[in-house]
């Protein structure tokens, strides 16, 4: 042999470099693959807002602080009335739907809801008393559990690093 | 005589002619190459994207066409831990009806008797069967998978029944909205 490595084959001959990998295997991984995944694949994200009952236990059992307050938001099917210590905020409904951050559009929330809003009233309150995490959510017998649901995921509203900016420790009562 | 395309026709002399005969282009090839790298790449993309998709969570509660899922942004990852179901029509406990709502309307209790039970028996076979794991402890975690529709005195009579059996962690199922960011985020 004149240079280069021996690769063997036919005596004398030279074999060339050139070769193709087998592709036929790695199509059929592949389409069994994409198979499976297609059929175990869930397009729906299912999560979960925790909720204690009024007076029951909760996973962040926090210790009891002086710097916070009794804070009730009462859902009725007129709207929204929030007591917090000796002052009270009714946030009645706008053209039949609950007022959360905008009165034109109840699903936007940003952060120019104002004061009469449900999500502006929550932060003022969360302004004044920065330590609060709990809050009463009170229903009447006809709200819808839709609108139950948005109220507590608005209390548990979070920001971009994903800290709760609300009251997360929500329970849940009844009226009376 | 057999019947032939109109046109030129040259005598027998040029019928493998190169240029006046049929000679000119010779026999096609019948061997034909698929390009396998377009479809190999596809390939790829389509397992990446398919596996950054995937979820276990979707294990754990099942969309029943009664129950459609309140939205919410907040959320967090879903645990697995007994079901009560609330339709339209029935309150269902790990997929078996315990309570119409129609009867539910006509008495006047703060509980669902049979839930309470099925539930207080559920909690008691959980203790047995973590009787020997001491990490194992009975947390008291349940998901409420309710249909947007239902009234809250329905929920909270569930909500009544699972507290009276020990269930206190009580968790909300719902539907993730948008990417799962928080919606102040998204502006």
């Amino acid at each position: 042999m004149a240079g280069g490595m021996d690769l063997g084959g036919k005596k004398g001959g030279k074999k060339s470099l050139d070769t193709a990998i087998n592709l036929v295997p790695f199509i059929d991984l592949m389409a069994v693959t994409i198979s499976f995944l297609i059929m175990t694949a869930v397009w729906n994200q299912i999560s979960r807002l925790q909720v204690s009952q009024s007076g029951g236990p909760s996973e962040n059992t926090a210790p009891p602080d002086t710097k916070t307050l009794p804070l009730n938001l009462l859902v009725t099917e007129r709207g929204f009335s929030i007591s917090a210590g000796g002052s009270a905020i009714e946030i009645p409904k706008a053209n039949g739907s609950y007022v959360y951050c905008h009165a034109s559009g109840p699903d936007k929330i940003d952060d120019k809801c104002d004061d009469l809003t449900l999500v502006g009233a929550l932060k003022k309150i969360k302004g004044d008393v920065p330590d609060q995490r709990n809050i009463t959510v009170q229903c009447e017998d006809g709200v819808k559990y839709d609108d139950l649901v948005k109220v507590i995921d608005v209390c548990n509203l979070k920001d971009s690093t994903q800290n709760p900016i609300l009251f997360p420790d929500v329970s849940v009562s009844a009226v009376g | 005589m057999a019947i032939v395309t109109p046109g030129k026709r040259y005598g027998a002399r040029l019928q493998k002619s190169k240029i006046f005969g049929k000679g000119a282009h010779g026999k096609k090839g019948t061997f034909a190459d698929l390009l396998i790298t377009p479809l190999v790449d596809m390939f790829v993309i389509i397992v990446i994207f398919l596996l950054q998709n995937f979820s276990a969570s979707g294990d754990i509660l099942f969309l029943s066409k009664d129950i459609s899922l309140p939205d919410a942004t907040n959320g967090k990852d879903i645990e697995r831990a007994p079901v009560v179901q609330i339709t339209s029509e029935a309150v269902i406990l790990e997929g078996e009806p315990v309570a119409q709502i129609f009867d539910l309307n006509r008495d006047e209790y703060w509980n669902i008797p049979a839930l309470e039970e099925k539930l207080r028996d559920l909690k008691k076979r959980y203790e047995v069967i973590h009787s020997s794991d001491p990490s194992g402890g009975f947390k008291g975690d349940i998901n409420i998978q309710g249909h947007k529709e239902v009234q809250f005195k329905t929920i909270k009579r569930v909500m009544y029944s699972c507290n009276q059996a020990g269930y206190a962690n009580i968790n909300f199922a719902v539907m993730q909205a948008g990417s799962g960011k928080p919606a102040e985020e998204k502006k």
